[in-house]
């Protein structure tokens, strides 16, 4: 173990100081109740690019606390972040708190008891950089623009509201590919995320190489009325946006649906999927919902137990997490376009979408094409699933998603 | 009426403290060709839909890097000025510092004031809309330490924004607007009347034509089109991989065109970049021709070119890289009125964004949030939301006009590369370019 392993690994101050400073800080601020948040995070990310190979890293520790607080009418927030040790971010923050206008009188808007958690994953690990070097030789494309692997393990404590104290300790590893076009091609980033390092191991990034070398060379015009099967990658971006949108709080339940859209929220998953955790990042208890049953839409993700934070620095918002698509299986259509890529630009009532795709499973790719996207048009022609599913980094788990032929302009 | 008196300027104290010089000049002197950065970064926002109920996010960080002659990093958050050596040497630091508080610059009185002054003002002069006012603040001072020596900057901005929707019958819009705010007199003033002319006029928006068009820009945006399509591809890391569409030998572009970056410009403006060179400003294109890229030192001297002070990084966590500060197109000589005057069809851009760039083939897309229909020289209704996409050569090669009114940050916006978040200005006249494509 290398000096920087050492000290990387070690922890200033117990969960229990963060917690009783947490504690002090609540009971101590005198303008009313707050909630309070520490991590304390390490990373070691290697980064190679270029034609030289070079390798370099980036290795660190960072620490930081928050403070919210919340106005008589729950409509307006403070918060404070500040850096450094609980000790001295959180007397930061109490700073700021104290010279905010408005008094606030509650941290949260929910006022769920919950009991203690002590969310701790199984393996926290880190690998050593010459084990990150190996694993990145081993997976990176050639040639490649930028590939990098990083590892993190974050201690995290909190306390919320009416005084819940739950703290959990989280291994991430994440990895990013920009393969190498050629002249005058655009090369679109491929991400990888696991909970923890061995994880990731059990990932396999070279299918995804396949489908983009399949999808070059794209000369032939998009075909009008063909079906459409979306890759894994692309169908967690396009069913990600869509249950965002669709499945937002406040949501239209009863909104009619395709056979495929089967979703589920998941964020109480604490079995390895990538953002699973018995509790939110604002410490309520997460729970399962059932968000489309393949006729209606039937629930939403917001409320309690889908707050998370960006970073320390960031108030805890509601956002969709741990998606699971579960359509009816289906044998790949015949004739139809095999989605390998989508980038969508929100206009209007939906979203302008850039589809490249090529004829299923191993055809010709076609010359990439321009779409309007409306949420519940593809609601109601989402049909099933084809394939295994899989995990994505955006929080997703889906397989290739079937929708039926889409009226639009070829282009 | 809100005057500005009530977000007076402030006199800046020092906040990172002289204890820093002597610990990084000693880390500096027994490691060459290594750079420490010293970070105290402070950001205040404040939002408020209501007079009554305005929220306000306030952070404060501090943080180091030490970043060694084989480009690797080791960061740390909330350092003190004798924990620097260990940082290098790999020793463990003790903790962060006994109990206090990093100190505050910022206030949020004055931001508070301002936003729910604006909110109570929009409301006043249009009832019937629903107004967001937003203020946002950063402050940055920083210390690098290179070469035996230690340079010091800061860096600090202000601005607000107004967004606007109103509904009327079966009609609905939604307008935005901001400004920088320097030490202007009846700023929220300004950025509300223009609000809510461009609310009431956007109420007959009509559908926009998809398709090839030509363009105008209206002062300053033509800047954020240039950014994407010139900045990003001067940035010497992307160009040196053989990444940038704008390579040395294109002649094809208009003698009228320059394109300067100058950071000493910029809303958030450094003397120093974050490797501790000075910055001077640079032609990315000279009267037509491409002429000088955007460096860092690491570029600068693989590249054999002179440095220009264009390394930054996101924050004490992220690598430098060569990152544009104020992108701008230089003056023309044409009048604004008669570039108008000579589109038969076409679109007049008034506010957009980027939403995608790649600098390998110079394609962008932008989002349209306010544009005018052009007919026979003349603005004749305004258009709906829409993406704009351009192939940089082609586009820049069209262009048919650079006006004479130069003008700096009509739209605000934070430049993100890598995942670093960076505040970046631009400029522009009015330009007129033939080949861009509406997607609708």
């Amino acid at each position: 173990m290398s000096r920087f392993d050492e000290w990387a690994g070690r922890s200033d101050v117990s969960i229990d100081t963060i917690a009783n400073l947490l504690e002090k800080t609540s009971s101590d601020h005198g303008r009313g109740p707050v909630e309070g948040f520490h991590r304390s995070s390490s990373t070691r990310r290697l980064e190679c690019g270029g034609s030289s190979g070079e390798v370099v890293s980036r290795i660190g520790r960072e620490q930081g606390g928050a403070l919210r607080w919340i106005d008589p009418r729950h409509e307006a927030l403070g918060f404070a972040a500040a850096s450094g040790g609980a000790a001295v971010a959180l007397a930061t923050c109490r700073a700021i708190a104290s010279k905010t206008p408005g008094k606030p009188v509650d941290a949260c808007p929910w006022n769920i008891e919950a009991l203690p958690v002590e969310d701790v994953d199984a393996s926290t690990g880190m690998p050593t950089l010459e084990e990150m070097e190996d694993w990145l030789r081993k997976y990176s494309p050639e040639p490649v623009d930028s590939a990098w692997v990083e590892a993190g393990l974050s201690t995290e404590t909190w306390l919320t509201c009416p005084q819940n104290r739950q703290t959990r300790v989280r291994a991430r590893a994440w990895a990013m590919w920009t393969p190498r076009e050629k002249a005058g091609t655009s090369a679109k980033p491929l991400f990888l995320a696991a909970r923890g390092w061995s994880e990731l191991l059990r990932l396999d990034p070279t299918e995804a190489w396949r489908d983009r070398a399949l999808s070059r060379d794209r000369e032939r015009p998009w075909p009008a009325d063909a079906k459409l099967v979306f890759s894994p990658e692309t169908s967690a971006i396009l069913a990600r946006m869509l249950a965002t949108t669709t499945h937002r709080p406040g949501a239209s339940l009863g909104t009619p649906v395709g056979p495929g859209w089967v979703l589920t929220a998941r964020p109480d998953d604490d079995t390895g999927s990538l953002f699973g955790s018995l509790v939110d990042d604002a410490g309520f208890p997460s729970t399962s919902r059932i968000l489309a049953d393949g006729h209606h839409v039937t629930g939403d993700w917001g409320g309690p137990g889908s707050l998370r934070r960006a970073s320390f620095r960031d108030s805890p918002e509601p956002v969709p997490v741990s998606l699971r698509m579960h359509p009816p299986r289906l044998d790949p259509p015949k004739r139809s376009v095999w989605v390998t890529r989508i980038d969508l630009h929100p206009a209007g009532d939906g979203w302008m979408a850039e589809l490249h795709g090529r004829q299923y499973p191993d055809g010709v790719a076609f010359r990439p094409s321009w779409m309007r996207l409306r949420p519940q048009r593809l609601l109601e022609t989402c049909l099933g699933g084809v394939g295994p599913a899989r995990s994505s980094h955006i929080g997703m788990t889906t397989p290739a998603l079937v929708f039926d032929a889409w009226s639009f302009k070829a282009e | 009426m809100i005057r500005a008196s009530q977000v007076a300027s402030r006199i800046r104290v020092q906040v990172l403290d002289k204890q820093w010089d002597g610990a990084i000049r000693h880390v500096a002197a027994g490691a060459s060709q290594t750079t420490v950065f010293v970070e105290r970064r402070e950001d205040l926002s404040a939002v408020a839909a209501s007079a009554e109920h305005p929220s306000v996010k306030h952070t404060v960080w501090a943080g180091t890097c030490v970043e060694r002659p084989d480009r690797s990093l080791i960061f740390h958050s909330g350092l003190l000025p004798d924990q620097l050596a260990g940082l290098l040497s790999g020793k463990p630091p003790r903790d962060a510092g006994p109990a206090g508080q990093i100190p505050l610059e910022i206030e949020t009185g004055p931001a508070v004031a301002a936003v729910t002054g604006a909110i109570v003002e929009a409301q006043r002069r249009l009832p019937e809309a629903r107004f967001r006012a937003r203020w946002v603040e950063f402050d940055q001072q920083v210390k690098i330490g290179y070469g035996g020596a230690v340079f010091d900057d800061r860096r600090s901005t202000r601005r607000i924004r107004i967004d606007a929707a109103l509904e009327r019958s079966d009609r609905a819009a939604t307008a935005s607007a901001e400004r920088v705010i320097k030490n202007d007199n009846n700023y929220i003033s300004d950025v509300i009347s223009e609000i809510i002319e461009r609310l009431e006029a956007r109420m007959n928006a009509a559908d926009p034509v998809a398709g090839p068009t030509t363009v105008v820009f209206a002062p300053a945006i033509a800047g954020v089109w240039i950014h994407e399509l010139v900045g990003h591809a001067a940035e010497a890391d992307t160009a040196m991989r053989g990444r940038s569409w704008l390579t040395p030998d294109i002649d094809s572009l208009p003698a009228g065109l320059t394109v300067i970056d100058d950071p000493r410009r910029a809303r958030a403006s450094w003397k120093f970049d974050d490797e501790g060179t000075p910055v001077r400003p640079v032609a990315l294109i000279h009267e037509g021709r491409p002429k000088e890229l955007l460096h860092s030192r690491r570029t600068a001297a693989e590249w054999g070119a002179k440095t220009t002070g264009h390394g930054r990084r996101g924050s004490y966590r992220e690598p430098i890289l060569p990152r544009m500060g104020c992108t701008f197109i230089a003056n023309g000589t044409d009048d604004p009125n008669e570039i108008l005057q000579n589109v038969q069809e076409g679109i007049y851009v008034r506010r957009m964004e980027s939403a995608h760039t790649d600098p390998t083939t110079g394609r962008a897309v932008f989002r349209v949030t306010d544009a005018d229909r052009i007919r026979c020289g003349k603005l004749v209704s305004p258009l709906k939301p829409h993406l704009l996409e351009t192939v940089a050569g082609k586009a820049l090669e069209a262009i048919e006009g650079i006006g004479c009114d130069l003008a700096f940050d009509r739209c605000i916006g934070t430049c993100h590369r890598k995942g670093q978040p960076l505040p970046t200005s631009v400029g522009a006249p009015t330009i007129c370019t033939r080949l861009m494509t509406v997607r609708f």
